[in-house]
This record gives structure tokens, C-alpha cells and sequence, in this order.
């Protein structure tokens, strides 16, 4: 009884984790989580190779955006709608791109160099390489 | 002039930008924010001279950045405001610079900024204008003096910044010289009505640190500034050539739960003044000041904040004795401090759009302009209000 609860922990884990989507070309197979965090709050805006990082994001209501924030990044969603906020209204950054459906993450992602973003967890993305976050 | 002239070349910068159709999207960003409400100070110069209803609560800003490279990047900002009696009204330049990132990795990241550059050294003076920003429609007064905004909000000059993350957390380094020019309307509402003569910024030096430790909810930082003015009188004032300078020491923290957000800055600041009243006057004023802001997210919408702000021009006469004294009972003890509560909510009516409103209840008047020469028949209560609303869209 114990091991089946273990068992269907583990797969809600699984269900509900995120994972973390690249653009083919980002010279990178894995990432940090304050790296990952970096990127994400506009920190680190360019790939080793110096070709700049493109994040793409979901709407901030999105349920898989609340959950990757959370989750990945350790950062409630109006954090970072704070820090985006801050950058891009004193003129050191830019808001990362919005996509307004997965389909649109997605599409963004593979058509973008450099491009960043996520999607949920065990789904196979074509085209594009899955990052492994190491903590 | 130097004014007039920026503001012309951010108009083609924007309008360049704008009608770069060739460019790809990811090359050009812009955005703007556009913000109007209604705001009454009573028995006070806060907003205006009756203290009735205004509607001189307008903030208007498009702001552009295009990246030249991935390490070189072009910003700039316009900015319209009204604010009545609380700062100049007009358009601005408020920030067009070349942003330089001459080092940038996962651990560390470098950038050098040359131009008008924001003041990113306390938690909300970058985005002190923008509405969507800040946590309450009337900043606390201590530390983000209206009166002062034009001076405060950022220099003509460099700024750099240093980033460095490790396990100990991040830590964020930024230092600024610059310089600032100060309008004749600023003169006069920072020194008093019938100043004529002109006020210079020659120096403006800021420095300060800022760490969180790793994915903590906390933050603190450390602000340095040291400032310098001269003032030299039109020839047919009766008042002295004077030098002013500024030195602030400021503490900073902020805590951000997943409801509860607080946030304090506290300061010290030394103003030492030589001449202006005479040739030969001369005083140091070591004043005193902060506030502890509380912020709840009822949900994602609805928020609700409270302030307690503290000032105080002299930190051994904080209940303005010893000044009303030196003016012979001309200039009432109140101007020598000011307390404040403030409270309000906001509600996020679309995602575009927001509703602010807030109430403040303040004891003395040390924070209405203008400072040197306090005018003393519009503020003539040492217990006054305010009330703000204000509705915001950004786009």
C-alpha cells in the first residue's frame, strides 16, 4: 500500500513538472537553476557563444507559467512581472516575449535563434532540445 | 536648452524606431503607459495653492529600446507629467542612453551605461513615474521627495553596474556620476517663489550594493550619495551666491512572501548650506527619515498597501524648536518634520489597465516645496490630507 502511494506521488510529480526548451542552436545541453533564474530575470542575456538569449513566456495567468515560476525559477509569477517591469521601463532590458497559446511557445521557439522558454514535462518537442536543469 | 534639445532627439529617436517597419521585431522594443486621476491636498501647496480638486495627476510615457548588437543596445524614454505644485510640468527627456554589456555570463554580468541614465540605486527610482510601478500613486516622502524628483530620477553622465551570482546569492553593484540640469521652475520650487537667479547640479556621485541570498525572499542593500549645487543670484536679488551640498546614507530591505510584500528604506542625509540667506551664513542640517511599506495581494488583481513614512530635517531638534526659533516664529515649527500614514488599494481591471486609489494623513509640512524658503501662508496646517485615484493604462 505504501509503494503504491510512493508510486502515485511520483506520477503526479511527473505530471505536473516543467521542462525547459531551447532553439536547436543554444550551445547548451544543460543549465544551472540560478542560471536558469538569471535568464529568466534578464540577468544573463547572452549564450556562451554571444549570441543574445530570447526568453518566451506564457501569459501570467497561465496555469503552466504559475507552475514553471514556482517550480524552476523559485519566483512568484508577479516577481517577475516586477522585474520585467523595472527593465523594461528604465530602459536596461526588454520584457521577454509572450506567447499566447503553447502552440505559439512552440512555434516561437523553434523559429527564434537563441530563443528560451517551456513547456510541460515528458511530452516529446520535435525539433527543438530539452535543457536538463541541474540544481 | 540642453532639455529642449534632448527631448527633440528622443522624438526622432521614437519616431525613427517607430517607423523602422525593416526592422525584425526582435530588434525594437517599445512600449508606453498612459495615467490620469484626480487628487486634493487641502490646506496645503501639495498639488495647488487652494488645495482644491485637481486634475494635475497626468503621467504619459513611450519608451523605445533597440539593440544595435547583443552587447550594445540603444534606450531611451518620453515622459509627460503634471503633478501641480509636486514637480515642473511638462515633457521630459527622461533617460536616452547606449548600454554597453561588456561582460555577460551566467556568473557575472557587466554593463556600462553613458547618457541620461536612470537612478537605479533605491528600489523605486527607476520607475518612480511609471504607475504600473510603484506601490502607491504618492511615493513616501522621506526618501522619494517630489520636489526633488528632476534632481533625483537620474543624471547626464555614466552609470555601471555589476552583477554576480554565486552560492552565497546576488550580489549587485551600482555606481553613477553624472550631473543634472536643474530648470528654473526646479529652482524655484526647491529654494522658493521669488528666487530668480539659477541653480546648478555640479556633482551627482551615487554608489550602492545590493544582496539576496540564494532564492531567499529577502533583500537589503546600501545606498551612497553625495551631491553638489550652487546657486548664483539674478543681479537684482537681494540673496547671497550659495553652495549646497548633500551626503545620504541609505539602508534598504525588502521581503517578497507570496501575499505579503514589505519593503523599508531608511536614511540619513547631510545638507550643508553656505550662503543663500548671507555671505557668511552658513548651517549643517543632519536630517533623518524612512518608511516601512506593507503590500497584500488579495489576489491577482486586488492588492492593498500601507505606508508609515518618517522625516525629520534636523535629527537633534526632530520636533522643529530650535528652527522655528532661528526665524523668530516666522516659520512655524512644523516645516521641520513630517510623519505620514498612507493606505489604499489597487484593482487590475484587464491586464492593461488599473484603478488606484489611497488616503494620506500627514503631521507637518518639511516635504512641501518649496524647502529653503517655506511658504508659510499656503501651508499654513501642521495636520493635513490627501486623497488620490488614479486609473492607468499601459500599452
Amino acid at each position: 500500500m505504501r509503494w503504491l502511494l510512493l508510486l502515485c506521488l511520483c506520477w503526479h510529480v511527473t505530471l505536473n513538472a516543467t521542462t525547459v526548451l531551447v532553439h536547436p542552436d543554444v550551445p547548451l545541453d544543460s543549465i544551472s537553476q540560478s542560471q536558469l533564474r538569471n535568464i529568466f530575470t534578464l540577468r544573463q542575456t547572452q549564450w556562451p557563444n554571444g549570441t543574445a538569449v530570447r526568453v518566451i513566456v506564457l501569459p501570467e495567468q497561465s496555469e503552466l507559467h504559475q507552475r514553471f515560476s514556482r517550480q524552476r525559477l523559485k519566483l512568484f509569477p508577479y516577481q517577475l512581472n516586477t522585474i520585467w517591469d523595472k527593465h523594461s521601463f528604465s530602459g536596461t532590458g526588454v520584457r521577454p516575449q509572450q506567447a499566447e497559446s503553447m502552440a505559439a511557445m512552440l512555434q516561437l521557439l523553434r523559429s527564434t535563434p537563441g530563443a528560451i522558454g517551456y513547456a510541460e514535462a515528458n511530452l516529446p518537442q520535435p525539433a527543438l532540445k530539452e535543457l536538463r536543469v541541474e540544481n | 536648452m540642453l532639455k529642449t534639445n534632448a527631448c527633440s532627439a528622443l522624438t526622432c529617436l521614437v519616431s525613427s524606431l517607430l517607423s523602422s517597419s525593416v526592422l525584425a521585431q526582435h530588434d525594437l522594443a517599445w512600449q508606453g503607459f498612459v495615467a490620469q486621476g484626480l487628487i486634493s491636498a487641502p490646506d496645503s501647496g501639495f498639488v495647488n495653492n487652494d488645495g482644491g480638486l485637481s486634475a494635475e495627476l497626468t503621467e504619459v510615457g513611450v519608451n523605445g529600446r533597440y539593440s544595435l548588437s547583443p552587447s550594445w543596445h540603444l534606450a531611451g524614454q518620453l515622459v509627460y507629467l503634471d503633478g501641480g505644485n509636486r514637480y515642473p510640468t511638462g515633457a521630459r527627456l527622461d533617460y536616452l542612453f547606449l548600454d554597453w554589456a561588456f561582460y555577460n555570463s551566467d556568473a557575472w554580468q557587466a554593463n556600462l551605461y553613458l547618457g541620461r541614465v536612470k537612478n537605479q540605486h533605491w528600489l523605486y527610482s527607476s520607475t518612480r513615474d511609471v504607475p504600473f510601478t510603484r506601490p502607491s500613486i504618492v511615493l513616501p516622502q522621506s526618501v522619494y521627495f517630489d520636489g526633488f524628483r528632476d534632481v533625483a530620477v537620474g543624471s547626464d553622465g555614466m552609470a555601471l553596474q555589476l552583477r554576480h551570482s554565486a552560492d552565497h546569492g546576488d550580489l549587485t553593484f551600482n555606481w553613477s556620476l553624472g550631473t543634472v540640469p536643474i530648470s528654473s521652475r526646479q529652482s524655484r520650487l526647491l529654494l522658493g517663489h521669488n528666487t530668480t537667479g539659477s541653480t546648478d547640479l555640479t556633482r551627482d556621485h551615487k554608489a550602492s550594493l545590493y544582496w539576496q541570498p540564494q532564492l531567499s525572499a529577502f533583500s537589503v542593500g546600501l545606498v551612497l550619495q553625495d551631491a553638489a549645487f550652487t546657486y548664483t543670484p539674478a543681479a537684482t536679488e537681494l540673496i547671497s551666491a550659495a553652495d549646497f551640498q548633500v551626503q545620504r546614507v541609505m539602508l534598504n530591505m525588502r521581503y517578497q512572501g507570496e501575499h505579503w510584500e514589505l519593503a523599508s528604506e531608511l536614511q540619513q542625509e547631510r545638507l550643508q548650506t553656505n550662503g543663500f540667506f548671507s555671505p557668511q551664513f552658513a548651517r549643517q542640517q543632519l536630517g533623518q527619515g524612512g518608511y516601512l511599506l506593507a503590500q497584500y495581494r488579495v489576489s491577482p488583481a486586488w492588492r492593498w498597501f500601507s505606508w508609515l513614512d518618517y522625516m525629520v530635517l534636523e535629527k537633534d531638534d526632530r520636533w522643529g524648536r530650535a528652527f522655528s526659533a532661528q526665524t523668530g516664529g516666522a516659520v512655524p515649527a512644523y516645516f521641520a518634520y513630517q510623519h505620514t500614514l498612507a493606505s489604499g488599494v489597487s484593482v487590475d481591471l484587464t491586464a492593461s489597465i488599473r484603478l488606484q486609489a489611497e488616503i494620506h494623513w500627514n503631521r507637518g509640512t518639511a516635504r512641501l516645496t518649496p524647502v529653503i524658503q517655506p511658504d508659510v501662508l499656503t501651508n499654513r496646517r501642521e495636520y493635513w490630507q490627501l486623497y488620490a485615484m488614479q486609473l492607468m493604462y499601459r500599452f
